[in-house]
């Protein structure tokens, strides 16, 4: 699957993120350069592929 | 998937506010000053506040004061909209929601496209606005 980050933007100063197709924390490291040059996050939510192990480029498998 | 934030814009970065102002029907009107300047009210009469970026009164509107954004020593902009505009002008907390989505659509496209994204950009018809990143 391939990976993509969807920002909706409100007319309230809000933006909502989700990262979609990333394994484990990779999502979360990679939308942080987002929250960074964005605002100050105000809330978290986490899915349930935030719990299953990461792939990595070598094939080796880390557990979360 | 794995998860969601929400996230609260900040105005901070000068360019994209500058970029956010052009995007609300400001552009090539918005001055840029590295010390804060006076704003004037509608009358010509210099006001007690100062901004570094500003709009002048005659292209915020009929009667109008100067509109500006004055940096602070923490890096965030405070607004200066006089209780007029705000209330016969439109500059009021819905025009700041609408411009901090314009900072924060700016600012991350920008952001994104550094990091070798493809960005895509679809406004929605209850006026959001949704970027895809892609790469």
């Amino acid at each position: 699957m391939s990976q993509e980050i969807v920002l909706e933007f409100w007319e309230d100063g809000q933006v909502n993120l989700e990262g979609k197709g990333f394994k484990g924390q990779a999502c979360f490291k990679e939308m942080q350069f987002l929250k960074d040059a964005l605002g100050v996050e105000t809330s978290f939510t986490k899915k349930q592929e935030f719990y299953q192990a990461e792939v990595k480029r070598d094939g080796k498998v880390e557990a979360r | 998937m794995s998860h969601y934030s929400e996230v609260q814009i900040e105005l901070i970065d000068e360019g994209f506010l500058v970029a956010a102002l052009s995007r609300l029907g400001f552009k090539g009107k918005v001055e840029v000053h590295r010390e804060a300047q006076p704003l004037y009210g509608y009358q010509g009469d210099v006001r007690a506040q100062k901004a570094n970026v500003i709009i002048r009164r005659q292209h915020v509107g009929q009667a109008a004061n100067d509109l500006g954004f004055e940096r602070q020593p923490d890096g965030r902009y405070r607004v200066w909209v006089s209780d007029y505009d705000r209330k016969y002008n439109k500059y009021d907390d819905a025009w700041l929601g609408r411009l901090k989505q314009a900072y924060g659509v700016e600012k991350a496209k920008a952001e994104a496209k550094k990091r070798g994204y493809r960005v895509s950009e679809q406004k929605q018809e209850d006026g959001r606005i949704r970027l895809v990143l892609r790469r």
